[in-house]
């Protein structure tokens, strides 16, 4: 798939103004803009929900319409945020929706809908219930499996997550981009809701009223280097707490740190001290990290005789800048290490190399 | 018939009176089926209307007030207006006029009552809520506030219940009482097609030209939230009409 | 709110059923002590006539059966009718408050008129069940539409966006979801129908009501009442009937419960 192309010079007043977007492929689109954007309008003209009144949308470089409607949308999967399942139908039924209209034989669905279930975590038992009897939460996953029962290269969900509570839809967001981490479909997301654009989506388009695109982009640049006053205010005051969500630690420069091998002796430990600038000095075996001294601690004895005191202010290689950020305030140390799991020295994260990845 | 001429048409029945000297003239049953209904529904609006309108302000019998329409609906007119005639000639009272008043009584107690209810249990709840904020007592409430607001609707379903009332009054015929069904009734014990005629037409006009005055009355009297406002708001119901049984048909 | 409901509901049937069978109970214990006493007076109801006379069962039945087919055959034919008119509506939305007015107006003649007017045209049978019809087409056409509108918009999103064609989702999803509505006009029509039969006594048919214009012109009390309650029973049973048929045809409004 090479990829969505679309541009309509819109002009049913200016709901979707022209527009040109391009849709990579096997990413997460997140569209994203105030009330009267044209967001929503934009997804449904992927699936002639809503016909463009010009321009064209391509995918795969062939335009939309010149396949039928059905075959069209059957290729597509669809969520929105009331969800819209089918309450005569059980959830299997629910699910099985596509596959039934595609004419897949009862056995080949019954495995389909076994295998969604699972994926999206549907309790076996669950499949027959009528969609009355189930959780908001449930419903939400429900909707989601009926999208993908036919397996389609593209997912066009329109704020699915905005009729559920707040811890639910933060584990639906989790549970979506754990999925499409094993899927790698096409998704375009719409939603209101900026921290979950910029958790969600691989590349975010802001919309403005009318339906002009304002900026597409990762959200860490987007939250970087907003294009102009709008996307500014859209994203708000914190962005750059925003970003601190996306990126991770080994993406900084990371400095050696007050670092010291266990075999150095006493002058060489304080020289170490001197240059980190700070009360403790990590103590390493090779690249293995063995713990902290402090500068009170250093009594003329070489290294190896003193005991390194393992304290908290560690983070892993994955870990975000937001989790090293809380690991320096809330440590003795004012920096957070990074350590991998079997013990790996990777190297320090210190404020001020936080403040200059964020200025990149 | 007893007449010079036999009609060949309804308008020439209708036009020559002494078609009529048995069953009587056309004024004299219009007269009849004017006051059995308007006596009737008098009568049907004076117990229905302060009933439904207190049980919907306290919120009780809603599950009674949704089953009367239905009660209503399986008891048929001819059952109630056989049942009346024999229970009044039982007791002394004759054909006319009590069994055919009490019948269409008993007719124009369900729709009064399921609409009033309705109307009143859909009253704005803010404005309810409002009133009772500014410290108006329950009997405030519903007379100052949930009546008018259910005004609309009660009149609308007064209007097309009392409607339903004039025609079934028709019916009263076939039991001896008097009104204008009294000449389709004599048409068919006669084959008189033209009184067949000429009597469906007198009772469907009836109907038709009562119906017309009242909307048009309504019109005047609540000229400014009249039965159906522009841009109806919250809780306003749309009257059921099928609360209301046809015309000439069953309670 | 919907559990206690259906309980009183079910407390309501059941109070129905105790005093139904309690009369049927005492009506046989009554006949057993028919005498010539009975016979001399003059009872409001006399239970030989219904449990005695030798015509009378075959006599019921064919009244009965009468009136169950002038309120089936106008039912059906208001249904199909009603079918029509509703896809119109629904197709041309412009319509739909011609077609409503023009129901209504249908509605509100009445019915001695009606029967009269097209009796002097057509036969007997013709005109009642001509006239019958005509009183369910506003109930069962707004029921249709108003079903079919009634369809949450978020189901119908789904299933265009899942692929399904126009004729799919009427029939997958519209009407299926719109069947209690639908179902519920049905009963109503019929029930009213059932009513409306007697009137038809005026051009010679009548069914059960037969009896009560009998008793009436006779000044016999049994046949008025005999003709009375089997009318209502007759209604009763309809009713109850096609709310079994709802019941059945929507599993998924007895399973809610959840939300």
């Amino acid at each position: 798939m090479a990829g969505v192309t679309k541009t309509f010079p819109g002009s049913e007043g200016p709901a979707v103004a022209p527009l040109d977007l391009t849709i990579p492929a096997g990413e997460l689109t997140v569209l994203i803009g105030p009330s009267g954007c044209g967001k929503t309008t934009t997804l449904r003209m992927i699936n002639r929900l809503v016909e463009p009144t010009a321009g064209t949308i391509t995918i795969d470089g062939t335009d939309i319409r010149e396949r039928s409607l059905t075959e069209l949308r059957r290729g597509i999967g669809y969520v929105i945020q009331q969800i819209g399942l089918f309450p005569h139908r059980t959830i299997a039924q629910n699910i099985a929706t596509v596959p039934k209209l595609l004419g897949w034989d009862k056995r080949t669905t019954a495995a389909r809908v076994d295998e969604l279930a699972e994926l999206v975590g549907i309790e076996r038992e669950m499949l027959r219930r009528y969609p009355s009897e189930l959780s908001g939460g449930q419903q939400q996953r429900v909707g989601v499996a009926r999208a993908l029962a036919a397996d389609p290269p593209i997912l066009l969900m329109d704020e699915p997550f905005g009729a559920v509570d707040p811890i639910v839809r933060s584990r639906l967001q989790h549970e979506l981009l754990d999925l499409q981490s094993r899927m790698r479909k096409t998704i375009v997301l719409v939603t209101h809701d900026i921290d979950e654009a910029v958790a969600l989506g691989d590349r975010v388009a802001v919309l403005n009223v009318g339906g002009v695109l304002e900026q597409v982009a990762a959200p860490d640049d987007l939250l970087a280097e907003p294009a102009n006053e709008f996307v500014a205010a859209f994203l708000g005051a914190e962005r750059s707490i925003k970003r601190l969500a996306l990126s991770g630690v080994m993406s900084l420069h990371l400095d050696p740190g007050p670092v010291v091998d266990r075999r150095a002796s006493d002058a060489e430990a304080r020289q170490a001290l001197e240059r980190g600038g700070l009360d403790w000095l990590a103590v390493l075996d090779g690249d293995r990290f063995l713990g902290w001294v402090a500068a009170a601690d250093l009594d003329g004895r070489p290294i190896a005789d003193l005991q390194p005191e393992v304290l908290r202010a560690r983070v892993e290689p994955t870990a975000t800048l937001r989790e090293a950020l809380e690991v320096i305030l809330t440590s003795h140390t004012s920096t957070a290490l990074v350590v991998d799991a079997d013990g790996t020295y990777h190297g320090a994260v210190t404020l001020e190399a936080i403040r200059e990845g964020l200025a990149r | 018939m007893i007449g010079a001429s036999e009609p060949t048409n309804v308008w020439q029945w209708l036009g020559d009176s002494s078609q009529r000297t048995v069953s009587g003239s056309i004024p004299e049953q219009l007269w009849a089926t004017l006051w059995h209904s308007l006596l009737a529904f008098a009568i049907a609006a004076a117990i229905a209307i302060p009933i439904a309108a207190w049980l919907a302000h306290r919120r009780r019998a809603e599950l009674i007030s949704g089953w009367i329409v239905n009660i209503g609906r399986v008891i048929p007119t001819i059952t109630l207006l056989g049942l009346f005639v024999l229970i009044s000639l039982r007791n002394g009272y004759g054909f006319e006029p009590w069994p055919i008043v009490g019948a269409l009584a008993l007719l124009a107690l369900p729709p009064l009552f399921a609409n009033t209810y309705t109307a009143v249990r859909e009253a704005s709840p803010d404005a309810v809520a409002a009133a009772r904020a500014v410290g108006l007592t329950e009997t405030q409430v519903l007379t100052r506030v949930e009546l008018p607001l259910a005004a609309p609707l009660i009149v609308a379903a007064g209007r097309v219940t009392l409607t339903q009332v004039v025609a079934t009054e028709a019916l009263g015929a076939l039991f001896a009482g008097a009104g204008l069904g009294i000449y389709v009734r004599f048409g068919f014990a006669s084959d008189d097609i033209q009184q067949i005629q000429a009597g469906a037409l007198l009772v469907a006009g009836t109907a038709m030209a009562v119906d017309a005055v009242l909307w048009a009355g309504t019109r005047l009297l609540l000229p400014r939230w009249g039965p159906t406002p522009p841009g109806a708001g919250r809780g306003r119901q749309p009257l059921d009409l099928t609360t209301i049984q046809p015309q000439g048909g069953t309670p | 709110m919907s559990d206690a409901t259906a309980r009183r509901r079910w407390v309501a049937w059941a109070l129905v059923a105790a005093a139904a069978i309690g009369a049927l109970a005492w009506a046989v214990a009554r006949t057993r002590g028919l005498d010539e006493q009975t016979q001399a007076t003059n009872p409001i109801f006399r239970w030989e006539y219904l449990l005695v006379r030798e015509r009378t069962p075959e006599e019921l039945w064919a009244r009965t059966r009468e009136h169950l087919e002038l309120t089936v055959v106008p039912v059906v034919l208001g249904t199909v009718l009603s079918g029509v008119l509703a896809a119109l509506v629904l197709r041309f939305r412009v319509l739909q408050g011609t077609v409503f007015t023009l129901a209504g107006v249908l509605y509100t003649i009445p019915s001695l008129a009606l029967f009269g007017i097209l009796s002097t045209y057509v036969s007997n049978w013709t005109s009642a069940v001509a006239a019958l019809t005509t009183y369910t087409l506003l109930i069962i056409t707004r029921n249709i539409v108003a079903g079919i509108d009634g369809v949450s918009p978020a189901a119908l999103d789904a299933a265009d966006g899942l692929g399904m064609g126009r004729r799919q989702r009427l029939l997958a999803v519209e009407l299926p979801l719109a069947t209690p509505v639908i179902l519920t006009g049905i009963r109503v029509a019929t029930v009213t129908t059932v009513g409306l039969v007697g009137i038809s006594k005026v051009i010679q048919l009548g069914g059960l009501a037969s009896y009560v214009f009998d008793g009436f012109n006779r000044d016999y009390s049994t046949l008025i009442i005999l003709g009375s309650a089997s009318m209502v029973l007759l209604a009763v049973v309809l009713d109850l009937a096609l709310r079994g048929v709802e019941r059945l045809l929507t599993p998924w409004a007895r399973r809610a419960g959840a939300r």
